[in-house]
């Protein structure tokens, strides 16, 4: 079971989205990570056959999926990022027809399951019309494991759920990739650290790391600092650094800031984390 | 000063999204092709026998007289939607909590409509104008030919800008039933302008009417008015001719517009006071499907350190859910499903019609049946038609159930939800013709529920909207069976309208078909 993507492109008018990704997916949660407009969402676009490429391809176990895309659509659940709800649909009937028009049989007790799974069994005969924006979201978490997906793509699966749901939803991607294979874009980079076994890091339509997190997060070690500074020289420091966090002290603000040279005299080298190598990262790449 | 820059702004942002539009681009091309055929391919005659002297004037006069009424009614479907879409492209909730006045915000809307159309308006005079000179007669005098266009065209198409943004503000006015209501108001409007001097003369009918037969009654003495028909025609025949000098700029001509424009500034000031700057229950706005913006995200973010939480509400054991079988797709219970939503969300006055229809079909006395009733009871199918090739794009389920699913197939599913409701809504008008040993007229019903659905389809996949199908079906509607032109009766209501009238509907609906898929094809590629 893996996916292969090679020399993946896709333009839209004048604009390369995407341009020369190269990866193989095998079991695990894949990490997704990048600024806005770094191509994310069009890689798992092009991997789920939502759209064509513009050049290179997108293969399921060595199967072309833009010459077969039934091969992958049978087994693929996908939660995009932007999606909508068929507002005279209950959240049962809206299941019930997408379950159909996968081909799926009998699916009323998966449905069933599946709504208790993402807390909405209570709500399962209420028109979607009358959801809030988390229980959409739910519903469409619910959708994405429909059909028991070998391949499972979510592209920020987690907003709009309230902390719980969220982290419930963290496990079921982490228990799903031991035997499947998860594809997970999020800004919200704990909930890649919890579950992510593999982390490919996109900037400006290109792939600029793919690794362990483990791996990735070595990369920024010995370029993390941190250091009390007045709370009056904050803006200074943040105009002129890469500010990580900043915590709120007595004597101060602490500030940890991603930097290749020791950025103040007071400052000392600390633990990277995932956010911190990302930074580090995406730094790099923007000035080469 | 401030508030021109607002509505300027609004304008501006505006025609600019729309002209971005491919679809947009197609609409010179086929008002082009209008004038061709009006200025090449057939002649005005008016009262029928007379014919102007092809100048200038005439060109004007001739192509105004129809280049109006048909922009009057596609003109609707061209513009309408400049609320929606700002609701679609979740623009909405910016607008709404701006500090613009709904005023502003509305002219601005109504400008960049009136910009549409008079591009189409210009389009049209440019075209005969370019016709004038291929083949009228006399000098090339852009005035007289020019200035039906600006004198009358123009202002209808501020009507039609402000009633199209009028029924956008008005909840129920927004979908089908605004579309059947400006249909008729526009028709009753073209039809008194014929017969009788009307107030508001949005065609500009009367104004030709009254200065051709002025026209007429000088050369020709024996001509008693007024001019009661204008046909626009291929066959030749004897006609006499007669010099029109065309329209004049005087306090008349420019008078009789001036109802034109104060009812405009009504709809605009109806469409002012209806506005509620997109503050419409979620249910009913495509917009609420949105997902969260970036702020409610770094929300959702911060909130992961407040406090721990059960392991039993955020675990699940995923091998306990129900295991699901891979099987082939469901036809019949993807019909089933599609039908179910086709039906639901009408207001309660369309589901009571249709069962009135469907009773009617049933009882009425079987001459009249296929002449008037069915005709009649299939126009209720048109909140259902027109919304095909459109509901994952209106609600944004594309992703979901083009990923799921062959696109193509589910457009095939689509198609057959559309014959199936027209097949059920006349089920026992089709049971009586074949009961009462007539089965031979069912070809024309049967065709036609075969072939509007279909038209439907490629409509809505091309244009992204309902109202161009609901436009050209009423229209055709009122024309063909209503009216008996043949080439526009569909469903063959007047006996004697000709068995190849079906054949051409038949080749119509395998055209429409392909042209659904490749416009669907399209879609997935972009």
């Amino acid at each position: 079971m893996s996916i292969t993507v090679s020399n993946l492109g896709k333009r839209y008018g004048d604009t390369w989205a995407l341009r020369n990704i190269d990866l193989t997916f095998e079991s695990g949660v894949v990490g997704l990570l990048g600024p806005n407009g770094a191509g994310k969402s069009t890689f798992m676009r092009l991997i789920t056959t939502a759209t064509q490429p513009t050049e290179g391809t997108v293969r399921w176990n060595g199967t072309d999926v833009s010459e077969q895309p039934r091969q992958l659509r049978s087994v693929v659940g996908y939660l995009p990022q932007q999606f909508g709800v068929y507002p005279n649909l209950s959240a049962k009937e809206f299941l019930s027809y997408l379950a159909s028009i996968r081909g799926l049989g009998s699916a009323d007790e998966r449905i069933a399951d599946l709504l208790d799974l993402v807390n909405l069994t209570d709500e399962a005969n209420d028109r979607l019309g009358g959801f809030s924006g988390g229980m959409r979201q739910r519903v469409g978490i619910a959708q994405a494991l429909l059909s028991d997906p070998d391949l499972l793509v979510v592209d920020e699966p987690t907003v709009g759920l309230d902390p719980q749901e969220r982290v419930r939803f963290r496990n079921v991607l982490a228990e799903l990739g031991e035997d499947r294979t998860v594809v997970l874009s999020t800004h919200i980079v704990p909930d890649i650290e919890a579950a992510a076994t593999d982390i490919a890091l996109l900037h400006d339509g290109r792939m600029v790391a793919h690794e362990r997190p483990s791996a990735l997060i070595s990369r920024a070690s010995g370029s993390v600092w941190e250091w009390v500074v007045p709370e009056d020289e904050l803006s200074k420091v943040k105009s002129t650094h890469t500010v990580s966090t900043t915590t709120r002290r007595q004597d101060g603000v602490q500030v940890r800031v991603v930097a290749e040279n020791p950025p103040d005299s007071n400052a000392e080298l600390t633990e990277p984390t995932l956010e911190d190598a990302y930074l580090c990262l995406i730094g790099e790449d923007m000035s080469v | 000063m401030s508030a021109l820059r607002a509505v300027f702004g609004v304008a501006l942002a505006d025609f600019r999204e729309r002209s971005r539009s491919s679809q947009l681009l197609v609409v010179p091309v086929l008002v082009a092709y209008f004038a061709k055929v009006v200025t090449v391919d057939s002649t005005l005659v008016v009262a029928d026998q007379y014919t102007g002297v092809p100048t200038a004037a005439w060109y004007g006069g001739m192509v105004m007289g129809i280049g109006t009424t048909v922009l009057l009614l596609a003109g609707f479907p061209l513009v309408k939607g400049s609320l929606a879409r700002d609701r679609q492209t979740n623009v909405a909730p910016l607008v709404g909590t701006s500090p613009i006045p709904d005023w502003q915000y509305l002219i601005g809307k109504w400008i960049s409509n009136v910009a549409v159309l008079s591009i189409a308006t210009a389009v049209l005079a440019l075209a005969t104008n370019v016709a004038f000179i291929l083949d009228g007669t006399g000098a090339l005098n852009p005035l007289p030919l020019w200035l039906p266009f600006i004198l009358v065209t123009v202002p209808a198409m501020g009507f039609v800008g402000a009633a199209t943004l009028c029924f956008e503000t008005i909840g129920f006015l927004r979908g089908t039933a605004g579309t059947v209501l400006y249909f008729l108001v526009v028709l009753t409007a073209i039809s008194a302008s014929l017969v009788t001097s009307v107030p508001i003369d949005l065609t500009g009918i009367a104004l030709l009417r009254d200065s051709m037969g002025t026209a007429i009654t000088t050369q020709y003495p024996a001509f008693e008015g007024p001019i009661r028909t204008f046909a626009y025609t291929s066959t030749g025949g004897a006609v006499n001719t007669f010099r029109w000098p065309g329209l004049a700029v005087t306090q008349q001509t420019v008078g009789s517009r001036l109802p034109i424009v104060a009812l405009t500034g009504g709809l605009l000031a109806i469409a002012t006071v209806a506005f509620d700057r997109f503050n419409e229950p979620s249910s009913r706005v495509p917009a609420f499907l949105r997902r969260h913006s970036p702020d409610d995200m770094a929300e959702s973010n911060d909130t992961t350190a407040q406090g721990p939480v059960s392991s039993a509400a955020t675990s699940f054991d995923i091998d306990s859910l129900a295991p699901v079988e891979s099987g082939e797709f469901d036809s019949v219970r993807v019909v089933m499903t599609e039908l179910r939503m086709a039906l639901r969300g009408h207001r309660r006055l369309w589901y009571l019609a249709c069962i009135a229809g469907f009773v009617s079909t049933a009882v009425v006395p079987l001459q009249s049946l296929k002449t008037v009733v069915i005709p009649l009871v299939l126009l209720l199918a048109l909140p259902v038609w027109s919304a095909l090739g459109l509901r994952e794009q209106t609600y944004r389920t594309e992703e979901l159930v083009f990923v799921a699913s062959n696109p193509l197939r589910l457009l095939s599913v689509s198609y057959v939800v559309g014959v199936v409701f027209g097949a059920i809504l006349i089920l026992p008008a089709l049971v009586r013709l074949v009961m009462n040993g007539t089965p031979a007229a069912l070809i024309g019903p049967l065709v036609a529920i075969g072939c509007l659905p279909a038209v439907a389809l490629a409509a809505g996949i091309l244009s992204s909207q309902p109202s161009v199908f609901e436009i050209a079906y009423l229209t055709a509607w009122y024309i063909g069976p209503m009216n008996g032109v043949e080439p526009l009766d569909y469903i063959r209501a007047d006996p004697s309208t000709s068995p190849t009238v079906s054949v051409a509907y038949l080749a119509l609906m395998v055209v429409a078909l392909a042209v659904a898929v490749l416009g669907r094809r399209r879609q997935l590629r972009s």
